[in-house]
Order: structure tokens, then sequence, then C-alpha cells
């Protein structure tokens, strides 16, 4: 990994990420989905059935709902909701089903830090889960840097508290194209571009783990539960 | 058959498959796509192959994509002038004119209500298009297909009702063994059983919903549970 | 102006003509491409997995659907199968059909040039002749199980 001169990081590597499938049985795909202690509900449904001022005969609409952990959505919610949407539109293949909608709904169970992140990561899971058809996957990560001038990836709440500056990148899977940049504070371009080849390394972990638990979810199908003798564990499945 | 289950992404590009196409013709099922020359996933899940040249990428998906060629169970809906609108579960509700049935001509309407169960043949699937479905074979037969009276509907996932139609599926065998009954799967992830009383038809539909949490290998110990299911 | 009017008009049947085309050749190497290609799409994961299909009755619930399934059975077996065994041999089948003195190929032409008398004659000697002629064969026990 490449050290700048002016920033270390402190901590390499991401918070663990765990996930459960299909926890809701009335979705078409829904998974729950933690980065540390930050945890977040999603589900999709589509292709559903579209109201006429949305339709399109292009390819199907987006809607995408984000509901904070109490109280209503307020501005802050909106943003990360228009930002995921952006994300969505771009990864979703929307002409396999015109005159369509397909649904994301985002739940914050928890808060505890690059809740940005999370939220985008468990929509991917989802739109996984849920089988509908995506030009590629895609994989957020939330990196600061902190009073010291380090850069930390993936912090939890408590470093985010004195950050000097916040950014939120996600790649596509396929060119590792940026999809999203999000920034805040004072930072040089030389650190915004460190940052950016950090969190892109980083993001082949999250591609590596959607790979694992999908691979997982799959095997308890027919052939690989005979063949590993493992015994499942019922619908939704922990990993 | 039981192989190394290759995992592929969405936007993967799968050679495998196109290592074969150099050769021969292949078919691309539900999942893959074709960018230029290329192959590409478009859904996460393991690669399947058939024998000779047919690919394609499993999937938990619960949302049924109508599909030329798939049999379902619909629900009627409404009847709008010519067609009845039938719910197969899909984006869209499907059609079906009412003299896609056996015998139906302008006078001689078939009889069918809002609420009632169609097992039908989708015979026309397009994204731009509404669904069509027909109760009728080629020959203007019944065939198979028609309304289902009596018995018991329910829901399952996309995956159950494609297990159950496997070909040599142990389930329904071993539920055969347990006593007589009449079932229709549609692709759609919809099951319709009847048996001869109401009690065993509970006990069938149970045993068969059970089998959504189960294991290929736990099928025939669920099944021999039925007896158990029905004396309860 | 009249000469003007008609230039416009033969410049925009061109135009449209030209367009019309260039969406032709669209469609046709469109089609052309497809032909060549070694893809097919088969959206349904029925006939991509070949599933059986979903409708079935077991033990006797439903007779008439149960009916239908033996005989689609049948026809599987049958296409596997399609060198059945023949039930009576060419030779057999032969001997038997002049035995009985085929109508339509026996003798018809001889016969217009037959005097009354030689007529007669056969007749007679035809007579004894019918009752020796094959009869219905019993089919053997083994014959049983062959699909008709």
């Amino acid at each position: 990994m490449n050290n700048s001169e002016n920033g270390k990081h402190s901590k390499e590597g991401l918070r663990e990420m765990r996930c459960k499938f299909n926890p809701l049985s009335r979705s078409d795909g829904s998974v729950m989905f933690s980065q540390g202690a930050t945890v977040v509900i999603a589900a999709v449904l589509g292709p559903i059935e579209v109201k006429t001022q949305n339709l399109s005969i292009e390819g199907s609409y987006m809607e995408c709902n984000y509901r904070p952990k109490a109280g209503l959505p307020q501005v802050k919610e909106r943003i990360r909701e228009a930002a995921i949407k952006d994300v969505l539109e771009l990864a979703v293949l929307s002409e396999a089903y015109p005159r369509a909608k397909m649904s994301l709904q985002l739940q914050e169970l928890e808060d505890r830090g690059s809740i940005d992140a999370c939220a985008l990561n468990a929509a991917c899971l989802a739109m996984l889960i849920g089988g509908l058809p995506l030009k590629y996957s895609f994989a957020a990560v939330h990196c600061i840097i902190n009073e010291e001038g380090e850069f930390v990836v993936d912090p939890e709440l408590s470093e985010t508290k004195h950050q000097r500056a916040s950014f939120t990148f996600a790649f596509d899977s396929v060119d590792g194209n940026l999809l999203l940049v999000q920034t805040k504070g004072a930072f040089k371009v030389a650190q915004f571009n460190d940052i950016e080849c950090i969190c892109r390394s980083v993001s082949a972990e999250i591609f590596s783990f959607y790979r694992t638990t999908i691979a997982k979810y799959h095997s308890r199908s027919a052939e690989q539960s005979a063949a590993t003798k493992e015994q499942s564990s019922g619908l939704p499945m922990e990993t | 058959m039981a192989t190394k289950v290759t995992i592929v992404m969405p936007g993967e590009r799968v050679t495998a498959v196109e290592d074969v196409a150099k050769g021969k013709r292949v078919i691309l099922g539900p999942g893959l796509r074709r960018v230029d020359d290329k192959v590409v996933a478009s859904k996460a899940g393991p690669l399947r192959h058939k024998e000779p040249n047919t690919f394609w990428v499993d999937s938990y998906q619960r949302r049924y994509v109508p599909a030329r060629g798939d049999l379902v169970i619909g629900i009627i809906r409404a009847r709008a002038g010519d067609l009845y609108r039938v719910d197969i579960g899909a984006a869209d509700t499907a059609s079906i004119s009412y003299l896609a049935f056996e015998a139906a001509t302008k006078k001689n309407r078939p009889d069918l209500n809002p609420g009632d169960l169609l097992y039908a043949r989708v015979l026309n699937a397009n994204a731009d298009i509404e669904p069509e479905l027909v109760c009728v074979n080629s020959n203007g037969k019944r065939g198979k297909l028609g309304m289902l009276q009596d018995g018991f509907f329910f829901k399952c996932s996309l995956n159950l009702g494609r297990l159950l139609l496997r070909e040599n599926c142990p389930a329904l065998t071993a539920l055969t063994d347990e006593l007589p009954f009449e079932i229709a799967v549609g692709v759609n992830g919809r099951i319709w059983v009847k048996a001869h009383s109401m009690r065993e038809t509970v006990g069938l539909s149970n045993a068969i919903m059970a089998l959504e949490q189960a294991g290929y290998t736990e099928i025939d110990q669920i099944c021999s549970n039925l007896g158990d299911v029905l004396q309860a | 102006m009249k000469f003007m009017q008609r230039t416009k008009a033969k410049v925009a049947k061109e135009a449209d003509d030209e367009q019309s085309r260039a969406l032709y050749s669209n469609e046709l190497s469109g089609m052309v491409l497809n032909g060549n290609s070694n893809y097919i799409i088969e959206p349904s994961y029925s006939i991509c997995e070949g599933l059986i299909e979903g409708r079935l009755s077991f033990r006797g619930m439903n007779p008439e659907l149960e009916r239908l399934l033996e005989l689609e059975q049948a026809e599987k077996a049958g296409n596997a199968r399609p060198e059945q065994p023949k039930e009576v041999t060419d030779k057999e089948m032969a001997e038997s059909y002049y035995a009985n003195n085929a109508p339509t190929v026996s003798r018809t032409m001889s016969k217009k040039f037959s005097t009354k008398n030689e007529f007669n004659k056969r007749k007679s000697s035809e007579g004894p002749k019918w009752k020796k002629k094959a009869q219905f064969k019993k089919p053997r026990q083994d014959d049983d199980n062959v699909q008709v």
C-alpha cells in the first residue's frame, strides 16, 4: 500500500462485515448487512408494476427510499437516498425490464460511522440476492483524515469526531471506475488521490465478501450440499 | 455431475461459455447476456451447464419474470372485453383471450370469474408488452391446462417450484407413497394441491412448504414425516 | 411555382427512401449478425433446466389426467425405442395376403380373357380353397405389452 509523506494510515482494512440474506419474507430480496457496529437492512422489489407517471418505455424506473433509525427522513437522509439512487441507476441494467419499477428500501438500524458506505454495500447485496440484472456490482468505502493527518479507512463513529476531511468512494466491480465521490472538509489534491487509491484497493475486499457470501448461500442447493455434506441451517443463513 | 461450482458475479465475463461457443451454438439462459462478442453475467450465482450447450445462472430470485413456454398458475383478476386479466406474480398482469380455451367460441365463453385459478402456458412474453397466456395446445386441445377446481393454493419460492419440477424429483415420489393426490406446480412459484380430504390436502401443502427450508438431502426425511403430519 | 413543388416532393421522397433504406439495412445487418452468431438467448428457466410439466396426478386422484400422463410416457418410451419388433414377419404377411387371394391383385387381367367355362371351373375349384384361407391369428402371450 502506498504511504504518502503527509499521511499515514493508522488503520488498514475494513471493520468486520456480516450479512444475513432474506430476513424479510415479503420482499423479492433482502439483506441485513453490518460493517462493524453499523447495521442496515436493505430490501428490493422488482421488477414490479409502476405508476403511469413514472413509466418509461426505455428502461425501468428506479425508486429508492431511505429510512433513518427513528423519525421521518430529513434532508440528510434525502441526500443519502439521492446518492444511492444515482449509483444504482448506473449499475442497474434497466433496459432489461422496461415499463417496470425496481424499488429499494433501506432501513438504518444503527449508525456507528460510515453509514453511507454501509448503505450502498447493503443495497448492492440486496440487488444481488434479489436477482435484479446489473451491469456490475459496486462497493463503497468511507475514509477520513483525522486530526493527526492520518488516513482512517472505514472509521468508527468515535474516530470521526475530530476529522479534518471525510471521503466516500464507490467503485464498480468490472473496471474499478468511480461511481460516486462524496467529500467533506479541507484536503489537498495529493491526499485525495492517495485516499482514492487506498479505497480502491480496499474495495476488492468487499467484492470478495460479496462473492463468498453468495457462494455460501447457494451451497445449500442440490449438488453442493451433497458434496460438502454441510448441514443446511434453514433458509436465512448467517455468515 | 457434482463438479466444482463456479460463482459468477454481475459484469463478469464468462469465458467458459465463450470457449464452447467457438465450436457450436450455445444457448444462453437467464442471468447471461451477450455484449458484442463477449458473454457477460447479469446476476450473481452459480453458473450452471446442461449438456450439450445450455448455460444459465442459478439464482434465488423471488420475483417471477415471464418467459415464453413457461407453465404458470394464475389468478383471474378481472374481465376486460375479450380478455381476462390474470395475475401471475410478474410485474405486469397477464392477459388471456376467452377464445384460448378448448372448444370456446364467441357464443360459448368459458365460465371464469375473478378469483379462479388457471394453469396456463405463457404464449408471449416480451418486456415491452404484457404477457399473454393460453389454455390450449397447438391442436386446440386442453391437455393438462385449464381451470383448477377445489384443492388448496399457496405460494412458494421460485426455486422450490423448480426443484419439484426437476426430472425424478425425490419429493414427489416420496409423497406419492403416502397418499393419492393431484398437484399443479407453476414455475412462477405457485403450487396447487388436492387430495381426498381437507386434512390430507393441508398435510400435503405443509410437507411441500417444509421443503422450502430443506436441503436436497433432507427431502426424503421430510416426506416420510408427512404421515405424522396427517395424524396430528 | 409548380416545378419547385415537384422538386421539393422529389427531394423529400429521396430523403425518405434513404432513411427507410438505412433502417432496413440496420435490420438486415442485425439479422445477418444473429444468423452468424453462435448464441441463442433463452430466457426461460423451464426450458434451460429441462423441467417437466408441473401438472401431475398420482394413484388415481384424477383418472383423466393420469391417462394423459400415461400416454405421454408411452410416447416418450416409443421415441426412445423406434424399432418395434414386428408382430408378423414380411414373409408371413405376403403369404397370408396371397393365401387370401388378394382380390385386387390376383389374376385381375387374366379374368377378363377367360372363357365362361374356365371361369366356372375356377369358381368351383376355389370353393374349398376359401375355407382354407388364413384365419385371424391369436396373438402370442408375450405380445401383450406391445403398444398400439
